[in-house]
Protein backbone atom coordinates (compact mmCIF):
# COMPACT_ATOMS: atom_id res chain seq x y z
CA UNK A 1 0.00 0.00 0.00
CA UNK A 2 1.36 3.18 -1.15
CA UNK A 3 1.64 6.24 1.50
CA UNK A 4 -0.27 9.28 1.51
CA UNK A 5 1.67 11.93 -0.19
CA UNK A 6 1.35 14.21 3.08
CA UNK A 7 3.15 11.69 5.34
CA UNK A 8 5.55 11.39 3.47
CA UNK A 9 6.36 14.48 2.88
CA UNK A 10 6.04 14.94 6.52
CA UNK A 11 8.48 12.40 7.36
CA UNK A 12 11.13 14.42 5.24
CA UNK A 13 10.54 17.70 6.60
CA UNK A 14 11.17 16.36 10.03
CA UNK A 15 14.14 14.52 8.58
CA UNK A 16 15.35 17.91 7.43
CA UNK A 17 15.05 19.72 10.59
CA UNK A 18 17.04 17.10 12.53
CA UNK A 19 20.14 17.51 10.17
CA UNK A 20 19.94 21.39 9.88
CA UNK A 21 19.98 21.28 13.66
CA UNK A 22 22.83 18.77 13.58
CA UNK A 23 24.56 20.73 11.29
CA UNK A 24 23.70 24.21 13.32
CA UNK A 25 24.79 22.28 16.63
CA UNK A 26 28.18 19.93 15.60
CA UNK A 27 29.55 18.32 18.86
CA UNK A 28 28.05 21.37 21.45
CA UNK A 29 25.89 20.30 23.69
CA UNK A 30 23.90 21.82 27.03
CA UNK A 31 22.47 21.02 29.74
CA UNK A 32 21.32 22.61 33.24
CA UNK A 33 20.41 21.05 36.28
CA UNK A 34 19.12 22.52 39.99
CA UNK A 35 21.61 22.36 43.01
CA UNK A 36 20.28 22.59 46.05
CA UNK A 37 23.58 24.66 47.05
CA UNK A 38 24.33 28.42 47.09
CA UNK A 39 26.31 29.77 43.92
CA UNK A 40 29.63 30.59 45.33
CA UNK A 41 29.71 27.26 46.79
CA UNK A 42 29.03 25.88 42.95
CA UNK A 43 31.59 28.09 41.21
CA UNK A 44 34.00 27.25 43.84
CA UNK A 45 33.66 23.23 43.12
CA UNK A 46 33.75 24.53 39.76
CA UNK A 47 37.07 26.02 40.32
CA UNK A 48 38.64 23.16 41.57
CA UNK A 49 40.83 21.24 39.55
CA UNK A 50 40.69 18.09 42.45
CA UNK A 51 37.20 18.22 42.17
CA UNK A 52 36.69 18.43 38.33
CA UNK A 53 38.67 15.65 38.63
CA UNK A 54 36.30 13.55 40.86
CA UNK A 55 33.50 14.90 38.36
CA UNK A 56 34.87 13.83 35.01
CA UNK A 57 35.80 9.84 36.90
CA UNK A 58 36.13 7.78 33.89
CA UNK A 59 35.64 10.95 31.34
CA UNK A 60 39.10 12.18 32.14
CA UNK A 61 40.86 14.38 34.75
CA UNK A 62 41.73 18.26 35.15
CA UNK A 63 44.90 19.99 36.50
CA UNK A 64 45.35 23.58 36.70
CA UNK A 65 48.11 26.40 37.74
CA UNK A 66 46.68 29.41 38.56
CA UNK A 67 43.93 30.07 35.67
CA UNK A 68 45.56 27.92 33.48
CA UNK A 69 43.49 24.38 33.31
CA UNK A 70 45.18 21.50 31.53
CA UNK A 71 42.53 18.79 30.50
CA UNK A 72 42.66 15.13 29.89
CA UNK A 73 39.66 13.73 28.18
CA UNK A 74 39.64 10.90 25.45
CA UNK A 75 43.05 10.73 25.28
CA UNK A 76 43.73 13.87 24.29
CA UNK A 77 45.27 17.17 26.36
CA UNK A 78 43.60 20.16 25.68
CA UNK A 79 45.13 23.48 27.81
CA UNK A 80 42.39 25.95 28.66
CA UNK A 81 42.76 29.84 29.96
CA UNK A 82 39.89 30.06 32.80
CA UNK A 83 37.62 33.56 32.49
CA UNK A 84 35.38 34.73 34.80
CA UNK A 85 32.46 37.41 35.33
CA UNK A 86 29.83 37.29 37.81
CA UNK A 87 28.15 33.99 37.28
CA UNK A 88 29.96 32.29 34.08
CA UNK A 89 32.95 30.40 34.15
CA UNK A 90 34.31 29.33 30.68
CA UNK A 91 37.35 27.50 30.25
CA UNK A 92 38.41 27.95 26.78
CA UNK A 93 41.44 26.96 24.32
CA UNK A 94 42.58 29.94 22.44
CA UNK A 95 45.56 30.13 19.79
CA UNK A 96 46.81 33.36 21.69
CA UNK A 97 47.28 31.98 25.17
CA UNK A 98 50.74 30.56 24.14
CA UNK A 99 49.06 26.84 23.68
CA UNK A 100 50.24 25.05 21.00
CA UNK A 101 47.62 24.53 18.15
CA UNK A 102 48.34 21.03 16.50
CA UNK A 103 49.56 20.62 12.84
CA UNK A 104 47.00 20.37 10.29
CA UNK A 105 48.35 17.81 8.06
CA UNK A 106 48.64 15.41 11.14
CA UNK A 107 46.15 12.61 11.26
CA UNK A 108 43.10 14.11 12.89
CA UNK A 109 44.79 17.96 12.75
CA UNK A 110 41.96 19.21 11.13
CA UNK A 111 39.33 18.42 14.46
CA UNK A 112 41.43 19.05 16.94
CA UNK A 113 42.43 22.60 15.73
CA UNK A 114 38.63 23.12 16.67
CA UNK A 115 38.50 25.14 19.57
CA UNK A 116 37.22 23.39 23.01
CA UNK A 117 35.68 25.15 25.36
CA UNK A 118 33.48 24.33 28.34
CA UNK A 119 31.20 27.09 29.89
CA UNK A 120 29.29 26.66 33.32
CA UNK A 121 26.59 29.40 34.43
CA UNK A 122 25.74 29.09 37.88
CA UNK A 123 22.17 31.62 38.59
CA UNK A 124 21.11 31.26 42.34
CA UNK A 125 17.69 31.16 42.73
CA UNK A 126 15.05 31.00 45.73
CA UNK A 127 16.96 33.37 48.83
CA UNK A 128 20.36 32.14 47.45
CA UNK A 129 20.06 28.93 48.86
CA UNK A 130 20.14 27.06 45.40
CA UNK A 131 21.32 27.86 41.91
CA UNK A 132 20.55 26.93 38.31
CA UNK A 133 23.52 25.40 36.54
CA UNK A 134 24.09 25.39 32.90
CA UNK A 135 26.70 23.33 31.62
CA UNK A 136 27.92 23.94 27.51
CA UNK A 137 30.47 21.91 26.24
CA UNK A 138 32.39 21.31 23.11
CA UNK A 139 35.73 18.98 24.26
CA UNK A 140 37.59 16.12 22.74
CA UNK A 141 35.80 12.50 23.82
CA UNK A 142 32.60 13.96 23.21
CA UNK A 143 30.63 16.05 25.81
CA UNK A 144 29.39 14.49 29.22
CA UNK A 145 27.49 17.94 30.25
CA UNK A 146 24.38 16.22 31.64
CA UNK A 147 27.46 13.30 33.59
CA UNK A 148 29.55 16.42 35.16
CA UNK A 149 26.10 18.03 36.22
CA UNK A 150 24.62 15.31 37.73
CA UNK A 151 27.70 14.07 39.54
CA UNK A 152 28.18 17.57 40.73
CA UNK A 153 24.85 17.98 41.92
CA UNK A 154 25.91 14.72 44.09
CA UNK A 155 28.34 15.91 45.40
CA UNK A 156 27.94 18.98 46.90
CA UNK A 157 24.50 17.61 47.98
CA UNK A 158 25.42 14.06 49.75
CA UNK A 159 29.09 14.44 50.26
CA UNK A 160 29.14 11.58 47.47
CA UNK A 161 29.40 10.69 43.93
CA UNK A 162 27.37 7.69 43.12
CA UNK A 163 29.96 4.96 42.03
CA UNK A 164 29.80 1.61 40.89
CA UNK A 165 33.69 0.21 40.74
CA UNK A 166 34.67 -1.81 42.03
CA UNK A 167 31.54 -4.41 42.52
CA UNK A 168 30.59 -7.95 42.29
CA UNK A 169 30.77 -9.15 39.05
CA UNK A 170 32.13 -11.65 36.03
CA UNK A 171 33.52 -8.34 34.27
CA UNK A 172 36.91 -8.09 34.72
CA UNK A 173 37.15 -4.36 34.13
CA UNK A 174 34.47 -3.53 36.56
CA UNK A 175 35.82 -5.42 39.80
CA UNK B 1 31.25 -15.11 47.04
CA UNK B 2 28.06 -16.85 45.40
CA UNK B 3 25.97 -14.72 43.19
CA UNK B 4 23.32 -14.97 40.60
CA UNK B 5 24.22 -13.25 37.26
CA UNK B 6 22.81 -12.95 34.35
CA UNK B 7 24.91 -14.08 31.21
CA UNK B 8 22.12 -12.98 28.14
CA UNK B 9 18.53 -13.33 27.37
CA UNK B 10 17.35 -16.44 29.12
CA UNK B 11 20.37 -17.29 30.35
CA UNK B 12 21.59 -17.10 34.10
CA UNK B 13 24.01 -19.23 36.08
CA UNK B 14 24.97 -19.22 39.84
CA UNK B 15 29.31 -18.25 39.68
CA UNK B 16 31.74 -17.11 41.93
CA UNK B 17 31.89 -13.32 42.14
CA UNK B 18 34.24 -10.75 44.35
CA UNK B 19 32.89 -9.65 46.93
CA UNK B 20 31.42 -5.99 47.64
CA UNK B 21 32.60 -3.59 50.11
CA UNK B 22 32.17 -0.24 51.31
CA UNK B 23 32.97 2.27 48.41
CA UNK B 24 31.75 5.43 49.83
CA UNK B 25 31.65 6.64 53.07
CA UNK B 26 28.00 6.41 53.71
CA UNK B 27 27.85 2.63 52.47
CA UNK B 28 26.96 -0.09 54.34
CA UNK B 29 27.26 -3.99 53.13
CA UNK B 30 24.80 -6.21 54.21
CA UNK B 31 25.25 -10.36 54.31
CA UNK B 32 21.90 -11.38 52.59
CA UNK B 33 19.56 -13.30 54.77
CA UNK B 34 16.87 -14.07 51.98
CA UNK B 35 16.02 -12.36 48.54
CA UNK B 36 13.44 -13.03 46.20
CA UNK B 37 11.95 -13.19 42.19
CA UNK B 38 10.36 -10.38 41.15
CA UNK B 39 8.10 -10.31 37.93
CA UNK B 40 10.04 -7.84 37.04
CA UNK B 41 13.44 -9.34 36.30
CA UNK B 42 11.66 -11.02 34.20
CA UNK B 43 11.59 -8.30 31.67
CA UNK B 44 15.65 -8.37 31.55
CA UNK B 45 15.67 -12.13 31.45
CA UNK B 46 13.69 -12.72 28.15
CA UNK B 47 15.31 -9.59 26.59
CA UNK B 48 12.21 -7.04 26.71
CA UNK B 49 14.28 -5.09 28.47
CA UNK B 50 17.63 -3.40 27.02
CA UNK B 51 20.54 -2.97 29.30
CA UNK B 52 21.85 -6.15 31.38
CA UNK B 53 25.53 -6.63 30.29
CA UNK B 54 26.84 -10.17 30.78
CA UNK B 55 28.11 -11.26 34.07
CA UNK B 56 25.64 -8.56 36.11
CA UNK B 57 24.92 -9.94 39.71
CA UNK B 58 21.20 -9.01 39.72
CA UNK B 59 17.78 -9.05 42.70
CA UNK B 60 16.56 -5.72 43.79
CA UNK B 61 14.33 -7.42 46.83
CA UNK B 62 16.11 -8.91 50.23
CA UNK B 63 16.94 -8.43 54.18
CA UNK B 64 19.96 -8.83 55.78
CA UNK B 65 22.36 -8.36 58.65
CA UNK B 66 24.84 -5.33 58.33
CA UNK B 67 28.52 -6.69 58.26
CA UNK B 68 30.38 -3.52 57.10
CA UNK B 69 29.42 0.01 57.21
CA UNK B 70 31.38 3.24 56.16
CA UNK B 71 33.14 5.82 58.36
CA UNK B 72 30.47 8.17 58.01
CA UNK B 73 27.31 6.03 58.99
CA UNK B 74 25.90 7.36 62.17
CA UNK B 75 22.37 5.28 62.98
CA UNK B 76 23.29 2.13 61.58
CA UNK B 77 25.84 -0.28 63.28
CA UNK B 78 26.94 -4.06 62.43
CA UNK B 79 24.80 -6.61 63.38
CA UNK B 80 21.60 -4.92 62.90
CA UNK B 81 18.75 -7.28 60.74
CA UNK B 82 17.48 -4.64 58.22
CA UNK B 83 15.29 -4.45 55.41
CA UNK B 84 16.45 -2.61 52.05
CA UNK B 85 13.78 -0.94 49.89
CA UNK B 86 14.82 -1.87 46.45
CA UNK B 87 15.32 2.10 45.36
CA UNK B 88 18.34 3.42 46.37
CA UNK B 89 17.69 7.05 47.92
CA UNK B 90 20.20 9.50 49.02
CA UNK B 91 17.76 11.52 51.61
CA UNK B 92 19.46 14.73 50.47
CA UNK B 93 17.88 15.84 47.19
CA UNK B 94 14.78 17.52 46.43
CA UNK B 95 12.90 14.16 45.82
CA UNK B 96 13.88 12.42 48.69
CA UNK B 97 12.69 15.87 50.89
CA UNK B 98 9.60 15.27 48.86
CA UNK B 99 9.65 11.15 49.95
CA UNK B 100 9.44 10.40 46.31
CA UNK B 101 12.27 8.10 46.39
CA UNK B 102 12.65 6.00 43.66
CA UNK B 103 12.94 9.27 42.20
CA UNK B 104 16.05 10.28 43.82
CA UNK B 105 18.21 12.62 42.11
CA UNK B 106 21.65 11.66 42.88
CA UNK B 107 21.68 8.07 43.38
CA UNK B 108 21.83 6.63 39.64
CA UNK B 109 25.25 6.23 38.24
CA UNK B 110 24.50 6.07 34.91
CA UNK B 111 21.72 8.93 34.47
CA UNK B 112 22.86 10.18 31.34
CA UNK B 113 21.59 6.73 30.10
CA UNK B 114 18.13 7.37 31.24
CA UNK B 115 17.94 11.00 30.15
CA UNK B 116 16.95 10.30 26.64
CA UNK B 117 14.50 7.89 27.66
CA UNK B 118 12.27 9.51 30.37
CA UNK B 119 13.46 13.16 30.47
CA UNK B 120 14.60 13.32 33.67
CA UNK B 121 16.28 10.23 35.11
CA UNK B 122 14.78 7.91 38.34
CA UNK B 123 16.77 6.74 41.53
CA UNK B 124 19.68 4.02 41.17
CA UNK B 125 18.06 0.09 41.85
CA UNK B 126 19.71 -2.37 43.10
CA UNK B 127 20.57 -5.38 40.19
CA UNK B 128 18.51 -4.21 37.04
CA UNK B 129 19.40 -2.85 33.99
CA UNK B 130 22.33 -0.29 33.70
CA UNK B 131 20.01 3.07 32.86
CA UNK B 132 18.67 2.15 36.20
CA UNK B 133 22.07 2.61 37.92
CA UNK B 134 24.12 -0.59 37.21
CA UNK B 135 24.28 -1.31 40.19
CA UNK B 136 25.04 -5.35 41.87
CA UNK B 137 22.47 -7.12 42.74
CA UNK B 138 21.41 -8.94 46.27
CA UNK B 139 21.14 -12.76 44.52
CA UNK B 140 24.56 -12.91 46.25
CA UNK B 141 25.80 -13.47 49.50
CA UNK B 142 26.74 -9.89 50.73
CA UNK B 143 25.35 -6.64 48.52
CA UNK B 144 26.91 -2.83 49.29
CA UNK B 145 24.19 -0.65 50.27
CA UNK B 146 24.60 3.06 50.00
CA UNK B 147 23.42 5.78 52.01
CA UNK B 148 23.26 3.18 54.57
CA UNK B 149 21.28 5.15 56.95
CA UNK B 150 18.66 6.08 54.63
CA UNK B 151 17.97 2.45 53.04
CA UNK B 152 18.62 0.52 55.81
CA UNK B 153 15.47 -0.10 58.14
CA UNK B 154 15.72 -2.17 61.37
CA UNK B 155 13.44 -5.06 61.39
CA UNK B 156 11.75 -5.27 64.63
CA UNK B 157 12.32 -8.60 67.07
CA UNK B 158 8.31 -9.71 66.33
CA UNK B 159 8.93 -9.80 62.25
CA UNK B 160 10.57 -12.80 60.87
CA UNK B 161 13.21 -12.56 58.16
CA UNK B 162 10.45 -14.16 55.64
CA UNK B 163 7.91 -11.37 56.96
CA UNK B 164 10.53 -8.81 56.53
CA UNK B 165 11.48 -9.93 53.32
CA UNK B 166 8.90 -8.41 50.96
CA UNK B 167 8.62 -5.50 53.27
CA UNK B 168 11.99 -4.58 50.92
CA UNK B 169 9.74 -4.48 47.47
CA UNK B 170 6.39 -6.39 46.79
CA UNK B 171 4.63 -4.67 49.79
CA UNK B 172 5.70 -1.14 49.53
CA UNK B 173 5.06 -1.24 45.64
CA UNK B 174 1.31 -2.85 46.13
CA UNK B 175 0.58 -0.21 49.55
CA UNK B 176 1.74 2.71 47.10
CA UNK B 177 -0.64 2.06 44.75
CA UNK B 178 -3.64 1.58 47.35
CA UNK B 179 -2.23 4.61 48.27
CA UNK B 180 -2.60 6.43 45.17
CA UNK B 181 -5.91 5.14 44.92
CA UNK B 182 -7.25 7.82 47.94
CA UNK B 183 -9.76 5.59 49.39
CA UNK B 184 -12.74 6.65 50.89
CA UNK B 185 -15.01 4.61 53.29
CA UNK B 186 -17.37 2.67 51.16
CA UNK B 187 -14.51 2.46 48.17
CA UNK B 188 -14.33 -0.56 45.59
CA UNK B 189 -11.09 -0.73 44.38
CA UNK B 190 -10.17 -3.26 41.67
CA UNK B 191 -6.76 -4.64 41.89
CA UNK B 192 -5.82 -6.32 38.41
CA UNK B 193 -3.27 -9.05 38.80
CA UNK B 194 -2.52 -11.43 41.72
CA UNK B 195 1.03 -11.61 42.08
CA UNK B 196 2.92 -10.30 44.81
CA UNK B 197 2.54 -6.78 44.02
CA UNK B 198 -1.21 -7.24 43.46
CA UNK B 199 -1.51 -9.36 46.43
CA UNK B 200 -0.39 -6.44 48.65
CA UNK B 201 -2.08 -3.83 46.58
CA UNK B 202 -5.53 -5.55 47.62
CA UNK B 203 -3.92 -6.24 51.87
CA UNK B 204 -3.05 -2.38 51.52
CA UNK B 205 -6.48 -1.08 50.02
CA UNK B 206 -8.34 -3.64 53.17
CA UNK B 207 -5.67 -1.44 55.27
CA UNK B 208 -6.16 1.92 53.85
CA UNK B 209 -10.22 1.28 54.97
CA UNK B 210 -11.86 0.03 50.99
CA UNK B 211 -15.13 -1.72 51.58
CA UNK B 212 -14.95 -3.89 48.54
CA UNK B 213 -11.73 -5.20 47.01
CA UNK B 214 -11.48 -7.48 43.71
CA UNK B 215 -8.76 -9.37 42.49
CA UNK B 216 -8.88 -10.56 39.13
CA UNK B 217 -6.62 -13.16 37.66
CA UNK B 218 -6.19 -16.40 36.12
CA UNK B 219 -4.27 -18.53 37.85
CA UNK B 220 -6.74 -20.20 40.42
CA UNK B 221 -4.00 -20.50 43.61
CA UNK B 222 -3.46 -17.02 42.97
CA UNK B 223 -7.14 -15.74 42.89
CA UNK B 224 -7.40 -18.57 46.08
CA UNK B 225 -4.85 -16.49 48.10
CA UNK B 226 -6.28 -13.51 47.35
CA UNK B 227 -9.25 -14.67 48.86
CA UNK B 228 -7.74 -16.48 51.95
CA UNK B 229 -4.76 -14.25 52.91
CA UNK B 230 -6.57 -11.11 52.04
CA UNK B 231 -10.35 -11.13 52.05
CA UNK B 232 -10.48 -10.14 48.66
CA UNK B 233 -13.38 -11.11 46.30
CA UNK B 234 -11.62 -12.93 42.97
CA UNK B 235 -12.68 -12.81 39.25
CA UNK B 236 -11.41 -15.00 37.21
CA UNK B 237 -10.98 -13.15 34.12
CA UNK B 238 -10.50 -16.37 31.62
CA UNK B 239 -13.92 -17.64 32.64
CA UNK B 240 -15.87 -14.38 31.86
CA UNK B 241 -16.58 -12.96 28.16
CA UNK B 242 -15.60 -9.26 29.34
CA UNK B 243 -13.79 -7.79 32.32
CA UNK B 244 -15.74 -4.56 31.78
CA UNK B 245 -18.88 -6.42 32.03
CA UNK B 246 -17.80 -8.24 35.06
CA UNK B 247 -16.82 -5.25 37.15
CA UNK B 248 -19.65 -3.28 36.33
CA UNK B 249 -22.52 -6.05 37.21
CA UNK B 250 -19.60 -6.16 41.12
CA UNK B 251 -20.28 -2.78 41.39
CA UNK B 252 -24.41 -2.07 40.30
CA UNK B 253 -23.02 -0.36 36.99
CA UNK B 254 -20.85 2.41 38.11
CA UNK B 255 -17.55 0.27 38.41
CA UNK B 256 -14.59 0.58 40.57
CA UNK B 257 -14.17 3.40 42.59
CA UNK B 258 -10.15 2.65 41.89
CA UNK B 259 -8.33 0.00 39.93
CA UNK B 260 -4.47 -0.96 40.30
CA UNK B 261 -2.64 -2.28 37.45
CA UNK B 262 0.00 -4.64 38.68
CA UNK B 263 0.64 -6.83 35.83
CA UNK B 264 3.02 -4.88 33.23
CA UNK B 265 4.53 -5.44 29.98
CA UNK B 266 4.21 -9.42 29.84
CA UNK B 267 0.52 -9.31 30.78
CA UNK B 268 -1.51 -11.88 29.42
CA UNK B 269 -5.46 -11.13 28.18
CA UNK B 270 -8.25 -12.33 25.83
CA UNK B 271 -9.17 -10.41 22.34
CA UNK B 272 -8.03 -9.87 19.20
CA UNK B 273 -5.69 -6.54 20.65
CA UNK B 274 -3.83 -9.38 22.83
CA UNK B 275 -2.93 -11.24 20.12
CA UNK B 276 -1.94 -8.51 18.23
CA UNK B 277 0.15 -7.26 20.86
CA UNK B 278 1.78 -11.17 21.46
CA UNK B 279 2.76 -11.07 17.61
CA UNK B 280 4.40 -7.46 17.91
CA UNK B 281 6.13 -8.31 21.10
CA UNK B 282 7.47 -11.42 19.82
CA UNK B 283 9.20 -9.68 16.92
CA UNK B 284 10.39 -6.76 19.02
CA UNK B 285 8.27 -4.20 17.34
CA UNK B 286 6.55 -3.56 20.58
CA UNK B 287 7.91 -3.25 24.11
CA UNK B 288 4.68 -4.49 25.78
CA UNK B 289 1.17 -6.58 26.04
CA UNK B 290 -0.73 -4.12 27.78
CA UNK B 291 -4.19 -5.68 27.75
CA UNK B 292 -4.53 -4.85 31.54
CA UNK B 293 -3.67 -1.69 30.96
CA UNK B 294 -6.12 -1.05 28.93
CA UNK B 295 -8.67 -2.94 30.49
CA UNK B 296 -8.18 -1.03 34.09
CA UNK B 297 -8.39 2.75 32.19
CA UNK B 298 -11.59 0.71 30.24
CA UNK B 299 -12.86 -0.53 33.86
CA UNK B 300 -12.53 2.31 35.91
CA UNK B 301 -15.40 4.20 37.12
CA UNK B 302 -15.88 7.74 35.60
CA UNK B 303 -13.90 10.33 37.73
CA UNK B 304 -11.55 7.33 39.34
CA UNK B 305 -8.20 6.69 39.93
CA UNK B 306 -6.10 4.14 38.58
CA UNK B 307 -2.88 3.26 39.79
CA UNK B 308 0.49 2.06 37.46
CA UNK B 309 2.12 -0.39 38.95
CA UNK B 310 3.18 -2.96 36.56
CA UNK B 311 6.40 -2.03 34.65
CA UNK B 312 5.91 -0.93 31.23
CA UNK B 313 7.87 -0.04 28.49
CA UNK B 314 6.65 2.53 25.07
CA UNK B 315 3.07 1.07 24.98
CA UNK B 316 1.33 1.15 21.72
CA UNK B 317 -2.22 2.06 21.55
CA UNK B 318 -2.77 3.04 24.91
CA UNK B 319 -6.67 4.72 25.35
CA UNK B 320 -5.89 8.60 26.46
CA UNK B 321 -9.24 9.48 25.19
CA UNK B 322 -10.41 7.53 27.66
CA UNK B 323 -8.62 8.74 30.04
CA UNK B 324 -9.64 12.28 29.36
CA UNK B 325 -13.60 11.40 28.23
CA UNK B 326 -14.13 9.23 31.54
CA UNK B 327 -11.83 12.57 33.85
CA UNK B 328 -9.42 9.76 35.21
CA UNK B 329 -6.67 10.37 37.63
CA UNK B 330 -4.06 8.01 36.62
CA UNK B 331 -1.13 7.61 39.16
CA UNK B 332 2.40 6.04 38.87
CA UNK B 333 5.73 5.22 40.34
CA UNK B 334 8.70 2.51 41.43
CA UNK B 335 8.15 1.99 45.23
CA UNK B 336 9.14 4.61 47.09
CA UNK B 337 9.91 2.35 49.98
CA UNK B 338 11.04 4.33 52.35
CA UNK B 339 8.00 6.20 52.99
CA UNK B 340 6.25 3.47 53.69
CA UNK B 341 8.70 0.40 55.08
CA UNK B 342 8.38 1.42 59.16
CA UNK B 343 4.43 1.75 58.77
CA UNK B 344 4.64 -1.64 56.85
CA UNK B 345 6.80 -3.37 59.41
CA UNK B 346 4.58 -1.78 62.39
CA UNK B 347 1.48 -3.67 60.91
CA UNK B 348 3.21 -6.73 60.02
CA UNK B 349 4.46 -6.96 64.16
CA UNK B 350 1.48 -5.81 65.63
CA UNK B 351 -0.35 -8.78 63.00
CA UNK B 352 -2.48 -6.88 60.68
CA UNK B 353 -0.72 -7.87 57.71
CA UNK B 354 0.35 -11.07 56.30
CA UNK B 355 3.15 -11.49 53.89
CA UNK B 356 5.34 -14.83 54.20
CA UNK B 357 2.33 -16.93 52.62
CA UNK B 358 4.56 -14.95 49.31
CA UNK B 359 7.07 -17.56 49.66
CA UNK B 360 5.53 -20.12 47.87
CA UNK B 361 9.02 -21.92 46.99
CA UNK B 362 12.41 -21.79 48.99
CA UNK B 363 15.56 -23.18 48.38
CA UNK B 364 19.06 -22.26 48.38
CA UNK B 365 20.92 -19.54 46.22
CA UNK B 366 23.11 -22.27 44.23
CA UNK B 367 19.48 -23.30 42.83
CA UNK B 368 18.11 -20.13 41.68
CA UNK B 369 18.46 -20.66 38.10
CA UNK B 370 15.60 -23.40 38.80
CA UNK B 371 13.94 -21.29 41.25
CA UNK B 372 13.54 -18.47 38.33
CA UNK B 373 12.34 -21.20 35.29
CA UNK B 374 9.62 -22.19 38.50
CA UNK B 375 8.87 -18.60 38.54
CA UNK B 376 9.05 -17.51 35.49
CA UNK B 377 6.30 -20.72 34.56
CA UNK B 378 4.23 -19.93 37.40
CA UNK B 379 4.77 -23.80 38.13
CA UNK B 380 3.77 -25.68 40.89
CA UNK B 381 1.66 -22.50 42.38
CA UNK B 382 4.81 -20.23 42.63
CA UNK B 383 3.67 -16.90 43.57
CA UNK B 384 7.47 -16.05 44.97
CA UNK B 385 10.94 -18.00 44.68
CA UNK B 386 13.26 -17.17 47.60
CA UNK B 387 16.66 -18.02 48.10
CA UNK B 388 18.81 -18.28 50.94
CA UNK B 389 22.43 -17.59 50.27
CA UNK B 390 24.42 -18.70 53.29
Amino acid sequence: MALPRNVLTGARDAAAKLLTHARANPGSSSQTLTVERPAESVLAALRDPAVLTRLLGDLGSATADGSRYAWTLGGETVETVLTETVDVLRFARTATDGVAEPEDDTEGGADRAVEAWAEFTVVPTRDGTRSEVRARSQLPGGTADFTVLYRLRALLQTGEIPTLGPQPTTREEDR
Amino acid sequence: MRALVWNGVNDLAVETVPDPHVVNPRDVVLEVSLTTTCGSDLHFIDGYLPGMRKGDVFGHEFTGTIVEVGPEVRDRKVGDRVVVPSFIACGNCWYCDRQLYSLCDTTNPNAAAQQPLLGYPSGGIYGYTHPFGGYAGSHAQFVRVPFGDVNCFPVPEAVDDLSALFVSDAVPTGFMGADFCDISPGDTVAVFGAGAVGLMAAAGAKILGAERVIVLDRLPERLAAARDHVGAETVDYSDVDSVQEALREATGGRGPDAVVEAVGMEGHGTGLQNVVDRAKQAVRAETDRATPLREAVLACRKGGVVALLGVYGLTDSFPTGVVLNKGLTIRAAQQHGQRYVPRLLHHLAAGELQTSFLATHRMPLEDAVEGYRIFKEKEDGCLRAVFSPS
